[in-house]
C-alpha cells in the first residue's frame, strides 16, 4: 500500500492504452471510485489533456432509445478522445443485464 | 451599543450578560446563553460608564489571559489593513496571548500571528507569511486576494511556491481606464469559503488541486482581469488562460455538475456579449449588449464553450434519477458565428477551435467600398486625391481655370485661421482656401523640409477630405497638391502680406475710385423724401427737392474728381479737391488704402504667375481603375494571402531547430552523489550476531510445533523489518551534511539546462520577419511558453508537429523533469527524509527519455514539485 499502484501504474497504463481506438476502462471498487476518479483527473487531465469519464449505470436505470444513444455517444467520445472511463464492477454487470 | 467597538461575531453570535455589581460583561455563546464559563470572553469595566479603562479578556485552556486588541487601536488598524483583501475589519478579531499577537478571521476559519521576524504568519498554513509583494503577476485588478510566501526563516523557503488566497463571494467588476477592477463581496455569508492557488512560476500559471468549482472560479477571474497585453506569469492574456481552462480536459472531467459550478459557468458564458437582431423580422441590424469590460475580454467563445460543457453535463445527468436540469440561455447562432468570424482576427489563431477555422462562408451582407465608385463622385475625387499624393503623380485638368482666375472670385485672401494643422481633422471638411491659403502653403513647406513622406501621408487624408467635401474651394485642392509635391513651387518665396482684397484688382478702376470718393462726401440725410399730393398727383416737397439736387451734384463732382485722380494716378495728391463737397483727408486716406491694396494684389499676382508658369506643365493623369473592394467576413476567413500563425504552422516553417541536446552530458552533481548500493549489503549488527540470529530463526521456523513455527515466522518478519530500519539509520549517516552543496549544484545545473533549452526553442520560434514581428506586437503570434510547448506532446497534438521538433520538445520535457527532481531532492534533504532521498537519487540515473512516452512525460511534469515524486514511486 502507498507504493504507487493507483497513482503511478494506473495512470501510466491508462495513458498508454487509451490510444484512440480502444475504450479504456479503469475498474475500481465503489468506495475507491471517487478517489480514483480525482486521482486520474489530477494526473492525466493536465498537460496530457486526457478526458476522464464516469458513466454510472445502475439496475434501476430505465433504458430507452435516447438514453442508449447518449451512453453510446459518451463511449464513442471516450474512445476518440483517448479518454479514460472509470467504472465500478456493478456498472459493468448492470449494463450487461439490461434487457 | 456594542456594535462598532467589537467584532461583529462577538456581537451577533454571543449573548451579553452584565453583572452590575462587579461591572463585568460576559460574552456567552448563543448556543449556551444560560451557562457561565470562566473561559468566556469578559469585559472588565473598571469604572462603570467609562470606556477607556475597559479590559476585554478570555481565559485560554491553560488559564492564561487572552486580551483582545481594541479595534480602534493603531495595532488593529495595521493588522486589519494587511488582511483587508480577505476580510473586512468588522469581522477580524485581534488578540494578545502569551506575548504573541494573534489575529483570527472566524468567517474564513483562518488565523495568523505575528512571528519573531515581525511577519504575519498563517497558522493554517505553517511556514507561510503574508507577502510584502501582493502581486501574483496575473489577475491584475482583483482587489480581494492575499498572497502568502514562504517565511524567510523556513528552511525550504527558496523551494516553495507562493500561494494566493481568494475568497468566494459575489463578484462585481467595473472598467477603470484600460483595466478592470474586480471586487468580491463576502458580506452576506456567515462563513466564507476561499480557494487556495499555488503560483507556479515554472510552468507559468496558478494551480489548484481541489475541485472543478475552484478551476471555474479561477477561469472567471482570469477572464475578468484580462488585459490586452500578456500577463507576466501566464505568458498570455487572462482571456486566453480562461479559454484554455474551459477547453481543458480537467474542466470537462467531472462526475456531476453542482449548482455552484453551473452558476459559475453561467457567469462565464455571459462574458460573451448578447447579440440580437435589432429588428427581428428584418434581420438586417444587430444590437450588442456589452459588459462593462474591455472589448477584448468579451470573447465570443465563452458562450459556446460553456454550452458544450453543459451539454456534457446534461448527458451525464440523464443517468441519474432525478436528473438536475441546467438551463442555458438561447442565443442567435447566426449572430454568434458572425461575431466569431469577425472577431477572431483580434486573437491568436491557436485559440480557435478546428471547427471554426474551417467554418463555411457566412450568409452575410457584402459591402462594396465607396473608394472607387462612379467617376466624378465625391468618393472618386477623394480616392484620386489620395492616389496622386501617395504616388507623387499630381494631375491638373485643362478645363480647370488658371490659379489667378480661380482666386479672383474669392474677393479676399487671408487672414488665416491660427490653429491649422495638416493632420486630418473635421476642419478639412470645411476647408476654406481663401482664408488659409498662405498658412497651408507655409505648413506644407515646413513639413516637406522635415519629412516629405509624412507630409504625403498627412495630406492623403486631409486633402482627400477637402476634395470630398465639395465645398466652393475644393477646386483649389489640385493646386495645393502640386504645391506640396513640386519642389519648385515650394521654393518660391511667398509674398510678405497675409491679407489681400482681391476685389480691388491689380489696376485702378474708375467705378471703384468714384465710389471711394463719394464715400468721403458729407453725409446725405438718410431721411426719406417727403411727398405731397395735389390734383391727384404726387409732388416732392421743397426740402426733398434740394436734397435730390445735392446728391446729383455730388455724383457729378465725384465723377469729375475720380477721373482727375485716375488721370494723375498714382499721384492723387496733386488733384484739386473741391473742399466744399469732399472731406479731403478722408478721401486721401481711402485712395491711399486702395493704392496699397492694388500694389499688394500686384505682388500676389506676380507670385501666382510664377506658380502658373510651373503649373502649365502639368496635365491630367488618369488614376488607375480598380475593382471596388468587397468588405465581407469571408475575406478574413478565406484570404489566401493571409498568413497563418498557428503554432503547428510555425513549427513546420522553422528549420533552425535547436540541435544541442538539453540532456546531453552527465551532470556534475550526479556523478558525486552517493549510490544506494552499499545500503543493501551492510547491516547495523556485527556479522557473527547476525548469523546466530538467523540460525535461531531458521530453527524455530523448522520446528514441528505450530506455535514455535508461527513464532519463528514472526521473528523472521521482525528481523527483516529491523534490517530495514538499520538501513534507514545507515542512510541517515551516509548523507553527510555537506551533500546539500552537491544537491544545490545539481539544482543549479538542472535549472540552467531547462532555461537554456527553453530559450533555444523560444528563439527558434520567435518572429523572424517584419510581418511576423508586427503580428507579435499585435498579440497574434503564437504564445511561446513552457506550457504551450509541452502541451504539443499531448496525444491530440503530437501528430501535428514535425519529428525533429518532437525530439526537441521531449528533451525540453526531460530537462524540466530533471529540474523538478532536483527541487524534490533539496526538499527531501531539508526534511531529512533520507531514505526517499536515496530513492530519488537512484531515479536520477534512469534514462527518462528512453523510458517515457510523450504522454507519460507530461503526466510527470504536471505533478507539482511539492507532491511526492512519481519517479520515486516508480522506482519503489
Amino acid at each position: 500500500m502507498g507504493e504507487g499502484k493507483s497513482s503511478v501504474i494506473v495512470p501510466l497504463i491508462a495513458s498508454t492504452l487509451a490510444n484512440g481506438s480502444d475504450l479504456l476502462r479503469v475498474v475500481t471498487l465503489k468506495p475507491l471510485s471517487n478517489q480514483t476518479f480525482e486521482l486520474l483527473v489530477s494526473r492525466l487531465s493536465g498537460l496530457a489533456n486526457r478526458h476522464i469519464f464516469y458513466v454510472p449505470i445502475y439496475r434501476g436505470l430505465r433504458m430507452n432509445a435516447s438514453l442508449i444513444q447518449t451512453i453510446k455517444g459518451i463511449f464513442e467520445r471516450c474512445v476518440s478522445e483517448g479518454g479514460v472511463l472509470v467504472v465500478q464492477p456493478e456498472h459493468i454487470l448492470s449494463l450487461k443485464l439490461r434487457p | 451599543m456594542l456594535l462598532g467597538d467589537f467584532s461583529r461575531r462577538l456581537v451577533d453570535e454571543y449573548i451579553h450578560w452584565l453583572n452590575l455589581t462587579t461591572g463585568e460583561l460576559e460574552f456567552r455563546p448563543a448556543g449556551s446563553p444560560w451557562t457561565p464559563s470562566p473561559s468566556n470572553w469578559r469585559l472588565y469595566i473598571r469604572k462603570p460608564g467609562t470606556h477607556p479603562h475597559a479590559m476585554f479578556l478570555e481565559r485560554s485552556q491553560d488559564n492564561s489571559p487572552i486580551r483582545a486588541i481594541d479595534i480602534h487601536s493603531d495595532t488593529f488598524g495595521v493588522v486589519s489593513g494587511l488582511l483587508s483583501p480577505l476580510e473586512s475589519p468588522a469581522h477580524i478579531i485581534a488578540m494578545h496571548a502569551a506575548q504573541t499577537l494573534e489575529i483570527s478571521l472566524p468567517r474564513l476559519r483562518l488565523s495568523f500571528f505575528v512571528n519573531t521576524n515581525l511577519e504575519l504568519e498563517c497558522r493554517s498554513m505553517p511556514g507561510y507569511v503574508v507577502d510584502n509583494n501582493q502581486s501574483c503577476r496575473t489577475m491584475f485588478g482583483l482587489k480581494n486576494k492575499l498572497v502568502l510566501c514562504p517565511s524567510p526563516t523556513c528552511s525550504e523557503e527558496p523551494l516553495l511556491s507562493r500561494l494566493v488566497i481568494i475568497p468566494r463571494g459575489d463578484i462585481s467588476f467595473t472598467k477603470k481606464g484600460h483595466f478592470t477592477s474586480v471586487s468580491i463581496n463576502t458580506d452576506a455569508g456567515q462563513h466564507v469559503r476561499w480557494h487556495e492557488y499555488t503560483i507556479d512560476t515554472d510552468l507559468g500559471h496558478l494551480t489548484t488541486n481541489t475541485s472543478l468549482g475552484s478551476e471555474l472560479y479561477q477561469c472567471y477571474l482570469h477572464a475578468l482581469t484580462s488585459y490586452c497585453l500578456p500577463d507576466p506569469l501566464l505568458g498570455h492574456t487572462g482571456t486566453e488562460e480562461a479559454l484554455c481552462i474551459l477547453q481543458s480536459a480537467a474542466c470537462r472531467s467531472f462526475q456531476r455538475l453542482d449548482i455552484q459550478e453551473a452558476k459559475l459557468l453561467e457567469l462565464i458564458s455571459n462574458l460573451s456579449p448578447i447579440r440580437v437582431y435589432y429588428s427581428r423580422h428584418l434581420q438586417s441590424m444587430a444590437t450588442v449588449k456589452w459588459n462593462d469590460l474591455p472589448a477584448l475580454s468579451q470573447h465570443h467563445d465563452f458562450f459556446p464553450f460553456v454550452c458544450s460543457l453543459l451539454d456534457h453535463a446534461r448527458a451525464l445527468e440523464s443517468l441519474y434519477d432525478p436528473p438536475t436540469t441546467f438551463n442555458a440561455p438561447n442565443r442567435n447562432q447566426t449572430l454568434l458565428n458572425r461575431a466569431a468570424c469577425r472577431n477572431k482576427i483580434y486573437y491568436p489563431s491557436d485559440l480557435h477551435t478546428l471547427e471554426q477555422s474551417s467554418s463555411q462562408s457566412l450568409d452575410d451582407v457584402k459591402y462594396l467600398s465607396r473608394g472607387v465608385s462612379d467617376q466624378g463622385s465625391a468618393e472618386h475625387v477623394a480616392f484620386r486625391t489620395s492616389w496622386s499624393l501617395w504616388n507623387v503623380q499630381p494631375s491638373l485638368d485643362h478645363t480647370t481655370p488658371k490659379l489667378w482666375d480661380l482666386m479672383k472670385p474669392w474677393d479676399s485672401l487671408g487672414p488665416a485661421h491660427t490653429e491649422i494643422s495638416l493632420h486630418y481633422s473635421p476642419y478639412w471638411l470645411e476647408f476654406d482656401a481663401a482664408r488659409d491659403w498662405f498658412v497651408i502653403c507655409d505648413l506644407i513647406r515646413k513639413s516637406a523640409k522635415q519629412n516629405f513622406r509624412n507630409l504625403r501621408i498627412e495630406l492623403s487624408f486631409s486633402l482627400s477630405a477637402a476634395a470630398y467635401s465639395v465645398s466652393k474651394y475644393s477646386n483649389a485642392v489640385p493646386f495645393i497638391i502640386i504645391f506640396a509635391l513640386d519642389e519648385r513651387c515650394r521654393n518660391l518665396s511667398l509674398p510678405p502680406d497675409h491679407f489681400y482684397t482681391l476685389s480691388d484688382g491689380v489696376v485702378p478702376d474708375l467705378t471703384r475710385v468714384k465710389d471711394l470718393v463719394s464715400k468721403s462726401a458729407p453725409s446725405i440725410s438718410p431721411a426719406p423724401p417727403h411727398y405731397f399730393v395735389r390734383d391727384g398727383r404726387e409732388y416732392l416737397d421743397i426740402e426733398s427737392l434740394q436734397e435730390a439736387e445735392k446728391i446729383a451734384f455730388i455724383r457729378r463732382e465725384s465723377s469729375v474728381l475720380a477721373e482727375s485722380i485716375l488721370h494723375h494716378w498714382p499721384n492723387y495728391q496733386f488733384v484739386d479737391f473741391p473742399e466744399r463737397c469732399f472731406n479731403k483727408s478722408d478721401c486721401c486716406r481711402r485712395i491711399k488704402e486702395y493704392i496699397q491694396s492694388i500694389s499688394r494684389n500686384t505682388r500676389l499676382r506676380k507670385h501666382v504667375l510664377q506658380l502658373e508658369d510651373i503649373l502649365q506643365h502639368y496635365e491630367n493623369v488618369s488614376t488607375p481603375t480598380t475593382m471596388p473592394h468587397v468588405i465581407s467576413p469571408e475575406l478574413v476567413i478565406n484570404h489566401s494571402k493571409s498568413p497563418s500563425y498557428l503554432l503547428r504552422d510555425v513549427f513546420m516553417s522553422r528549420t533552425n531547430i535547436p540541435t544541442t541536446p538539453a540532456d546531453g552530458g552527465p551532470f556534475q552533481g550526479c556523478a558525486i552523489l552517493p549510490t544506494v548500493g552499499p545500503m543493501a549489503t551492510e547491516s547495523g549488527l556485527p556479522p557473527a550476531s547476525m548469523a546466530s540470529l538467523e540460525a535461531i530463526i531458521e530453527e524455530l521456523r523448522q520446528s514441528r510445533q505450530p506455535l514455535l513455527q508461527l513464532y519463528g515466522n514472526d521473528l523472521n518478519k521482525s528481523h527483516h523489518e529491523q534490517l530495514g530500519q538499520n538501513n534507514s539509520q545507515f542512510v541517515e549517516g551516509a548523507i553527510p551534511t555537506q551533500d546539500s552543496e552537491f544537491l544545490l549544484n545539481y539544482y543549479d545545473e538542472c535549472s540552467r539546462r531547462k532555461n537554456k533549452s527553453f530559450s533555444e526553442i523560444s528563439a527558434a520560434l520567435s518572429p523572424s520577419q517584419n510581418v511576423e514581428e508586427v503580428s507579435r506586437i499585435a498579440g497574434l503570434w503564437p504564445r511561446i511558453t513552457p506550457r504551450s510547448i509541452l502541451r504539443q506532446l499531448a496525444r491530440d497534438r503530437i501528430s501535428t508537429i514535425p519529428n525533429q521538433w518532437k525530439g526537441v520538445i521531449m528533451r525540453f520535457a526531460v530537462s524540466f523533469l530533471k529540474y523538478q527532481q532536483s527541487l524534490r531532492l533539496l526538499k527531501l534533504f531539508s526534511r531529512k527524509k533520507h531514505e526517499e532521498l536515496l530513492w530519488e537519487i537512484e531515479a536520477i540515473r534512469h534514462d527518462v527519455l528512453a523510458e517515457s512516452t510523450p504522454d507519460w512525460l507530461l503526466v510527470q511534469v504536471r505533478v507539482l514539485p511539492r507532491c511526492k515524486s512519481s519517479c520515486t514511486e516508480m522506482t519503489s
